[in-house]
């Protein structure tokens, strides 16, 4: 192929082609197959940077909107969501100096004000051109403009033409002729370092066009875990030995590009991928220089595959079904071999390269014409503007670009809501929270955002019932295999790897084999139809004689979705039935046999030390309640790709319901008692725990084991389960008011039944809302938030700082879940500022592939993040992380947290220090902590939640309401 | 008497509004005189039209009328002068002059003098001014055939000479297979309005309706259609293959009057009422469907057919009315276009069943050019910031030409009595 | 009101209730009033629903009054000399079904789409698009002469493609959409020139009574009635996705889910079978055609099958399925059994619509689907790998996953050559008028693309 080279030369540029792919690799989408979704930090790779910086960083890498977009803020600015106050103090913060823009002239930070309170629509090129030819932008002055500012105009227009009085029209050509001389030059765009760039510049032919279809084939066949029929062949042996085994065979696809793409794969026998990404390097003329680039941006061009590939390396036993053995170097010598390839094709055809087409432009009026309308807003007349201040506006107009507006009036928009929340804080602290009685039941939730609203109604409903939230795997980390499956599936955060292994047992084993065969004979007609439906043969017969029949699931399906689903379900209980079951968590102190790196359960110390760490940090240990439920969270929807990603996050992108059944077995094993006894932290005789968990996509709550409560503590079970009832029912009311498709004006209980219709419609793109609009996070005992309406914006973890003096607990506590918060947080600010580059698009076209998936259509590249849908009603602002402790503790968590001391540190959440007894909170930015400045606002106080939410769909400001404070309960 | 007036109306109107509107301080006022003057121009020859009961002959001023108007209120600014406007008027005017009257000399004069302001009009800019020559090279061979044609029809001598002198002139400036090679240039480069009122009209099938339907040899007649069948199908394919906007569109105009012309040369009284039918709907299709496009022009700049265009999320009616005009002049049902068509392929396929095949073959040809330029130019990435959709005056004349079509798609009889083509036409019985 | 009054009434009222829904969303949209979610969800649903039940209702009309084909005549579209397009709708044993089935599922797409779009910002478009393409189905279903199929058949091929380039902020769906345009619009060709033809040679292109349902009228020629039958086949192939117009299938599913369903599940795709249901006089008369007809499906059913079974994403896996099924409908046409491929395709159009609008779900019923069996899902695609040679598997599967190379051999051996031709010609030109204009003929030639239609 190529002359052979010394060998030092070759290991260099080896050395060189593995560091540029380990540095591209951080840079791709880090999602799992989809089946497992877990939120993280989109911009995860520019962590290391200050968020300011690596938003506009990476939207230059990935063509991406750093933030929301001018015409989004507008919005914000003519509803008041930002105020003149939130500018004010933003441009405080960024110190735009006082002095005047030229002497006698306004001052700098009164033109910023003013371009800020006025967003722009700013046409580019053609369409400028069009509106001052055929619109009206020079005959007339801009709407926004102010009376006073018209007339300085035209006086100053009348006097610089040395007429008595001019009209509009003549004064607004006065001053934008006095301003179009100055049109700074038009910056050209370079064209990317890829060779594909180059080609596009030169000959306007898009080579990943050519390429790009057979690389989604290829990587689509490699990684497919059970769509296809049939599975590509040799796909054992990597993905790029499998595309040679395929392609080198003689006769291969005609396009005219690929056309001695067999012999050239034959001769590559035995070749590393390595060396033939290299030799493709060589024949697109990459030089060493551009090495990283080029890899770099080859990669992104397919960003959604490629991490895939990343993934699937970095973590094959996150495959649902097959572990592919992927490379991404495999991928990159596919991607280079082909690139070389179609770019040899286009540029030797006989084609003399193209035209530019368009003659470059060599200056920019766009930039004169904000000038001109941010002259008409100061009033700022031709007369005024001599050359050289006119060049100064041009230029003050320059230097407040877009990504500099955007970014103070981003600043502005979470301003505005944090101060709203500390604030509320503050004073609902300082009003009183009233301490609770003995509580007879408690409850333990996920920290998620969704247990908001259930906790707060729960209290509401019934003020003696205390409410806790942790992570929703709440320490029990594990691989869970249910009954009826196949295998186990870790149930635990995605940084960790389960050890222990725990199964769901049936109790009666006879009865169980009959239910499992008379299902298995079922699933196995269901699958056989839906394999058959898709072949020549069977479909032919299938679809000729009982095809008719699809006709009735689907009428019901469709027009009525809720009856479907409960008749199906009803159906497949009463033919099945469901075998009752227990887990199979504990093993023996000396039982150490490992099975696929799995113990078999836990040992007594192990659980003891998972009971007790929650019960300990959560200070939920010193006050135990005689009934004690356990809260996970799943969610259960339809059509929904994305399912996954409204499950628990701490369990990995599972249902955490196995977490709160194990965690309430361990928490009752005598063993576990007693050695808790021993360490001093005991569990009081006399209290039960009882697992549950919760659907928050239908608001249901499913019991797990509650047949093992002793006979005492029945009726309180019995009681809670009926309060919950009830304030899952308020809480399903509570989420309606954001579902644009549900009337305001709802009972509880109509709003039961219209979540259960959501999850089992097909045609619901928008199940629930998921995290959207989540924006804050709290960690402080629930005395301090309890009674405060949140909106369901809130994480809430339970912290007793009055337990934790040195900080320990607070540094796991925040090590686990600052992370967590702030990349559930991130991903919907991405996924909402571009949905199209970060997020996952519009649901609408989605398409399921390898089951790993989504693409758009048949052969789009892998789309990652959100969907829109699940975004839609998010207001990006980063996490606001409210911490109870004092500065001086928190900057000891953060040193011994270097994670953690990166995100806060470099603005990808606000870390608040709170010292509720003080009233004091300090914010930590880049070089410490700075007082908040608390603003007197009153707190709207009403009796119970639904009075405030009731009939609006809109965000709503922090409450206090009175019902759970135990003030007001009835 | 009524008719003549309103008639006159058509030529005169036009010819005044040019002497304002040449004079007018901006081309913004230029515009409004001219769209004013049209206006009255077209009232006149619709009142007039209309008073008479119609008639293919008194409603052909309406046509030319209604094809200026649009041409004249659609006009961007951009480039264009108040001479410009005055141009167009003019070219509308010697248009009109040439229908309004039966005597040959004057045919000659309004062929002239339509040509001349579109010449004029190319000389006037520097980046234009070769295109002049070519279109000189093209039309004045044209006036001088039709010249010589109308000269010798009024001398009385024997008309053969005469009606292949006009015949050749009309093939010009039709642009029939082989002369057609001006007009696609003429399109990139002229101001799209002046286009529009000089090509849309299709006054060479004025002229050969009046004075060489039925007269011609049949051996000219066979030469003739599958001459036009030729240019149908080549420029439908050619138009296909453009990556620009504008010359695709010069040679869909080059199809589409090939298709008028085709079925002129017929003598199945179908066929010559499809193309009577085709030749009103393609010349206001068209004429509409040209100037959506110069609106878009106008707001984005050159237009290539190459590179993924933007979405149509903020001109939702331009799009609308482009796709609705386009499909409309190829036929699309439900529009007068299909009406058209099919009588025109049914009253061919007696007589030429491969010729009315190749029709079928342009149309659907046609079809694809409107669709690629539907789909490059109103979709595959954002839409821009700032751009407008239709105006109100630009609305106004589009929804009007939508509306007209669509009525008379669905209640064609209407359309169809008005403009006499219910029976067959008295001229064609009588030289039979 | 008399039964043969209300019979008249039926087919009427099931193409004009969504044609008029349809030209009231365009008003209100055409005036700058996007109308409301609910307002046209409703009355889409309205005017489906009239529309079924008013087929329902002839139906069961037909049933009791024991007719089996009814003509209804409403007068001539357009008279001119001795060319008349009558408007004439037939209500009989092969267009009630369709009729029926096509205004029940595009309802109930409806229903499912008011959910499903909700919010979406083209969703007044999405309705109106809908009910264009529902007029223009019932059209060609229950038209009387192929003129007015033709009419209803342009306006499926143009709603389609406008929807598969719904989202039209992104570079494929406009590209995607454009090609099912191209094809629908080259077959097209093959109507309108069936029609025409049946005018020349039979004196008419109504459809005739016959003893099983009213039939294209039969051409005395034999040469005529295969010609026409081949038009007939051609104008099926484009609509149906036959081999070798069947690429754009997979690629129509770049629109919206519900629409993917509706059209390339149900109703569009089995147009082309309707179409030939109805020729079958001809396909009696011309074996020739008939045996087209065979070839055609047998080749589609064989080249989807195999290419399905490489298929790695829901939705492809379910177009080539679908394309399978039809090109067997397509056989049983061509064999002379109508009845079955009508129970065929009812059959198929309703197992296949839910199929597809459940696609999203494809991993939640996986899921299920392994619980209940206790264990991973058997591999498919053993037998394949037992019965093909181990040597001939590479071959054959990259085969199936270049999709057979349709797509490549139909746009570099057959698009390329025409369109770098043509180029060359427009080129030849561009240099003679710059010899006229007296420019230097610098006419650059630009780079190719390879392929016209992207």
């Amino acid at each position: 192929m190529s002359a052979p080279r010394p060998s030092n030369e070759r290991r260099s540029e080896r050395e060189a082609l593995a560091a540029a792919l380990e540095r591209a690799r951080h840079l791709l989408p880090a999602q799992a197959p989809i089946r497992s979704f877990v939120h993280h930090n989109t911009l995860h790779a520019f962590e290391d940077l200050p968020f300011d910086e690596a938003v506009v960083l990476a939207a230059e890498r990935f063509g991406a909107e750093p933030y929301e977009l001018e015409s989004a803020f507008a919005a914000h600015l003519a509803s008041g969501r930002i105020d003149t106050g939130d500018l004010d103090a933003v441009l405080r913060e960024a110190a735009i100096d006082d002095a005047p823009a030229w002497s006698g002239g306004p001052s700098r930070r009164a033109l910023y004000e003013l371009r800020l309170q006025h967003p722009l629509e700013l046409p580019q090129g053609a369409a400028l051109a069009w509106h001052l030819t055929e619109g009206d932008a020079l005959s007339r002055f801009h709407p926004a403009v102010s009376e006073a500012a018209r007339a300085r105009i035209l006086a100053s227009a009348a006097r610089a033409l040395g007429r008595h009085a001019v009209d509009a029209p003549a004064a607004l050509a006065a001053l934008y002729a006095a301003l179009a001389p100055h049109a700074p030059a038009a910056v050209a765009r370079a064209p990317g370092p890829r060779p594909r760039d180059r080609v596009l510049a030169e000959r306007g032919v898009d080579v990943d066009e050519l390429v790009h279809p057979v690389l989604v084939r290829s990587c689509a066949a490699f990684v497919d875990q059970g769509v296809a029929y049939w599975s590509m062949p040799a796909r054992a042996r990597g993905l790029f030995p499998a595309f040679r085994a395929l392609y080198a065979a003689p006769g291969g696809p005609p396009d005219p590009w690929l056309r001695g793409l067999g012999a050239e794969l034959a001769a590559l026998e035995g070749q590393a991928p390595e060396e033939v990404a290299l030799d493709a390097l060589r024949r697109l003329g990459v030089g060493p220089a551009d090495l990283e680039p080029v890899v770099e941006g080859t990669l992104l061009a397919l960003r959604g595959w490629a991490g895939m590939i990343a993934q699937l390396e970095a973590r094959p036993d996150r495959a649902p079904v097959w572990r592919p053995p992927a490379r991404l170097v495999d991928l990159l010598a596919l991607a280079l071999l082909l690139e070389a390839r179609a770019v040899q094709h286009v540029s030797s055809s006989r084609a003399a390269p193209a035209v530019a087409a368009s003659a470059r432009r060599s200056e920019a009026p766009e930039l004169v014409y904000e000038a001109f309308l941010l002259a008409q807003l100061a009033g700022i007349g031709p007369h005024e503007l001599a050359p050289e201040r006119a060049r100064a506006l041009v230029a003050l107009v320059a230097e407040l670009d877009g990504i500099t507006r955007r970014r103070l009036w981003h600043r502005a928009y979470e301003r505005h809501h944090r101060d709203r929340v500390l604030d509320a804080l503050l004073a609902h602290v300082e009003r009183g929270v009233p301490a609770l009685a003995r509580p007879w039941a408690q409850v333990l939730c996920c920290i998620d955002d969704r247990a908001e609203s259930l906790r707060r109604h729960l209290e509401e409903l019934d003020p003696s019932i205390e409410t806790f939230g942790y992570a929703g795997f709440f320490g029990v980390s594990m691989a869970y295999r249910g009954l009826g499956e196949a295998s186990a599936r870790p149930l635990c955060p995605v940084a960790v790897r389960p050890r222990h292994l725990v199964v769901e047992e049936p109790i009666e084993e006879a009865h169980a084999r009959r239910v499992a065969a008379r299902r298995r004979w079922a699933g196995r007609l269901r699958h056989g139809a839906a394999v058959g439906s898709s072949s020549l043969v069977r479909g032919g017969v299938l679809a000729a004689t009982v095809g008719m029949l699809g006709a009735i699931p689907l009428v019901g399906r469709v027009l009525f979705p809720r009856l479907t689903e409960r008749l199906v379900h009803h159906a497949a209980r009463a033919t099945f039935g469901e075998p009752a079951t227990r887990l199979r968590f504990a093993r023996a102190d000396d039982d150490e046999a490992i099975q696929d790196g799995l113990f078999g359960g836990f040992t007594v110390a192990e659980m003891a030390d998972i009971v007790g760490a929650l019960l300990g940090a959560t200070g939920m240990g010193a006050a135990l309640a005689p009934l004690v439920v356990v809260v996970g969270h799943g969610s259960s929807s339809l059509n929904n790709p994305h399912e996954s990603a409204y499950d628990c996050g701490a369990t990995g992108g599972g249902r955490g319901g196995p977490n709160a059944r194990a965690f309430a077995a361990m928490a009752n094993h005598e063993g576990v008692r007693a050695e808790l006894a021993r360490r001093g932290a005991p569990i009081p005789e006399g209290t039960w725990f009882v697992g549950a968990e919760h659907d928050t996509c239908r608001d249901s709550i499913e019991w797990l084991d509650a047949d093992l409560v002793p006979p005492t503590l029945e009726a309180a079970l019995e009681r809670l389960a009926a309060q919950l009832e009830r304030a899952l029912a308020l809480d399903a009311h509570e989420r309606c008011r954001r579902f644009a498709s549900a009337p305001l004006e709802m009972t509880p209980a109509r709003a039961h039944a219209h979540v259960e219709a959501r999850s089992a419609d097909l045609g619901e793109p928008r199940p629930e809302c998921g995290h959207a609009t989540n924006a804050v996070c709290i960690v402080a005992p629930r005395a301090r938030t309890r009674g405060l309406f949140l909106d369901r914006r809130a994480f809430l973890v339970s912290y007793e700082p009055a337990q934790d003096p040195d900080g320990a607990h607070l540094g796991a506590l925040l090590a686990a879940v600052g992370p967590v918060s702030a990349g559930i947080n991130l991903e919907y600010y991405f996924s909402f500022v571009d949905p199209e580059v970060y997020g996952a698009g519009t649901k609408l076209p989605h398409n399921i592939t390898g089951l790993v998936g989504v693409m758009n259509g048949h052969a789009s590249d892998l789309r990652t993040g959100l969907p829109w849908q699940m975004v839609e009603i998010h207001e990006p602002v980063r996490l606001s992380m409210i911490v109870e402790a004092d500065p001086q503790k928190l900057e000891r968590v953060l040193a011994a947290h270097p994670d953690l001391a990166r995100l806060a540190g470099n603005g990808w959440m606000h870390l608040i220090a709170w010292c509720p007894d003080e009233g004091r909170m300090w914010r930590f930015e880049r070089d410490g902590f700075v007082s908040h400045e608390r603003a007197r606002r009153d707190v709207v106080e009403v009796a119970r939640s639904p009075e405030l939410y009731r009939g609006r769909r809109e965000h709503l400001e922090c409450a206090r309401v009175e019902a759970a404070l135990g003030v007001g309960a009835r | 008497m009524i008719a003549l007036a309103g008639a006159a109306g058509a030529a005169v109107v036009p010819l005044g509004a040019a002497l304002i509107a040449k004079r007018a301080a901006s081309a913004r006022a230029a515009r409004r005189v001219a769209s004013a003057g049209m206006l009255v121009a077209f009232a006149s020859a619709l009142a007039a039209s209309v008073a008479t009961g119609g008639g293919e002959r008194a409603s052909v001023p309406v046509l030319i009328a209604a094809i200026g108007l649009v041409a004249v209120v659609m006009s961007p600014l951009g480039g264009a002068t108040p001479r410009t406007f005055a141009r167009i008027l003019l070219v509308v005017g010697g248009t009109a002059a040439i229908v309004v009257t039966d005597v040959p000399v004057a045919l000659a004069l309004g062929w002239i003098g339509s040509i001349v302001p579109a010449w004029l009009e190319l000389r006037s800019r520097r980046e234009t001014r070769p295109s002049a020559r070519a279109f000189a090279a093209y039309l004045v061979p044209s006036a001088a055939l039709v010249t010589l044609g109308a000269l010798l029809a009024s001398t009385g001598l024997p008309p053969a000479y005469g009606l292949l002198a006009l015949a050749a002139g009309l093939a010009i400036r039709e642009a029939i297979l082989p002369a057609h090679g001006w007009l696609p240039r003429f399109v990139e480069q002229a101001p799209m309005g002046l286009v529009v009122a000089f090509v849309a009209p299709q006054i060479g099938v004025f002229a050969h309706l009046r004075w060489l339907a039925g007269r011609l040899a049949p051996e000219v007649d066979l030469v003739l259609a599958v001459l036009a069948a030729l240019t149908v199908v080549s420029a439908a394919l050619l138009a296909v293959v453009q990556r620009r906007a504008r010359r695709a569109l010069g040679y869909f105009f080059v199809s589409q009057s090939a298709l008028v012309a085709f079925g002129l040369d017929g003598d199945d009284v179908v066929g010559r009422s499809g193309a009577v039918l085709a030749w009103w709907t393609c010349g206001l299709a068209t004429a509409g469907f040209a100037m959506t496009l110069a609106a878009l022009e106008a707001r984005r700049g050159a237009l290539s057919l190459e590179h993924a265009g933007r979405s149509a999320r903020q001109v939702p009616l331009l799009a609308t009315a482009y796709v609705v005009l386009g499909l409309a002049s190829v036929g699309l049902p439900g529009t007068l276009g299909f009406i058209a068509e099919d009588l025109l392929v049914s009253g061919a396929v007696h007589e030429h069943p491969v010729l009315a095949f190749a029709l079928v073959v342009g149309t659907a040809l046609n079809g694809i050019t409107v669709a690629r330029g539907f789909f490059t130019l109103f979709a595959g990435a954002r839409a821009p910031v700032g751009e407008r959709d239709l105006t109100l005056r630009e609305r106004s004349v589009l929804t009007a030409l939508v509306a007209a079509l669509l009525v008379a798609g669905v209640w064609p009889s209407g359309p169809v009595r008005w403009l006499g083509l219910a029976e067959p036409p008295p001229a064609a019985a009588s030289t039979r | 009101m008399t039964l043969e009054q209300s019979l008249r009434l039926a087919p009427v009222l099931a193409i004009a209730a969504p044609a008029l829904a349809f030209a009231l969303i365009a008003l209100r949209l055409g005036i700058g009033h996007t109308p409301g979610e609910r307002w046209t969800a409703r009355l889409v649903a309205l005017a489906f629903g009239v529309a079924t039940l008013a087929i329902a209702g002839a139906a069961s009309a037909m049933l009791v009054g024991g007719l089996t084909e009814v003509h209804v005549a409403l007068g001539a579209w357009l008279e001119v000399a001795d060319r008349a397009l009558p408007f004439e709708l037939v209500l009989d044993r092969l267009s009630v079904p369709f009729a029926g089935l096509a205004a029940g599922l595009v309802g109930l797409t409806g229903a499912f789409s008011a959910r499903y779009l909700h919010r979406d910002r083209g969703f007044a478009r999405f309705y109106l698009l809908l009910c264009l393409f529902g007029a223009g189905v019932e059209l060609v279903l229950l038209g009387g002469s192929l003129e007015l199929v033709f009419v209803g058949w342009e306006l499926v091929g143009l709603t389609s493609a406008l929807l598969i380039a719904f989202f039209d902020e992104r570079p494929t769906p406009a590209r995607h959409g454009l090609r099912a345009f191209v094809i629908y619009r080259v077959c097209d060709v093959g109507l309108l020139s069936a029609a025409v033809w049946l005018h020349h040679s039979a004196g008419g292109a109504g459809l005739d009574a016959s003893e099983r349902w009213a039939g294209v009228r039969v051409p005395a020629g034999a040469l005529d009635a295969t010609l026409v039958g081949a038009l007939l086949l051609f104008a099926a192939l484009g609509k149906s996705a036959q081999i070798p117009f069947g690429g754009w299938l997979p690629r129509a599913m770049e629109g919206p889910t519900p629409s993917s369903a509706v059209f390339y599940g149900a109703i569009s795709i089995h147009l082309g079978p309707y179409l030939l249901l109805r020729a079958a006089p001809i396909l009696e008369r011309a074996p020739l055609a008939a045996g087209l007809v065979i070839a055609v499906g047998a080749l589609t059913a064989l080249h989807a099958t195999f290419v399905g079974r490489v298929q790695t994403d829901v939705k492809s896996a379910l177009a080539y399925a679908s394309m399978t099924q039809v090109g067997l409908i397509f056989v049983e046409i061509g064999l002379g059994l109508p009845w079955l491929a009508i129970a065929h395709v009812v059959g198929h159009a309703s197992l296949r619509t839910l199929q597809l609008l459940r696609a999203p779900s494809v991993l939640h019923d996986r899921g299920h689907l392994e619980r209940a069996m206790g264990a991973e899902l058997p591999r498919a695609g053993g037998h394949l790998e037992r019965l093909v040679p181990a040597r001939l598997q590479p071959w054959l599967y990259r085969l199936a996953l270049e999709r057979g190379y349709h797509d490549a051999l139909v746009a570099d051996r057959v698009l390329a050559p025409v369109v770098r031709w043509l180029r060359a010609l427009d080129r030849l030109e561009e240099r003679w008028i710059a010899w006229l204009e007296g420019r230097p003929a610098k006419v650059a030639r630009e780079p190719e693309r390879g392929e016209v239609v992207r």
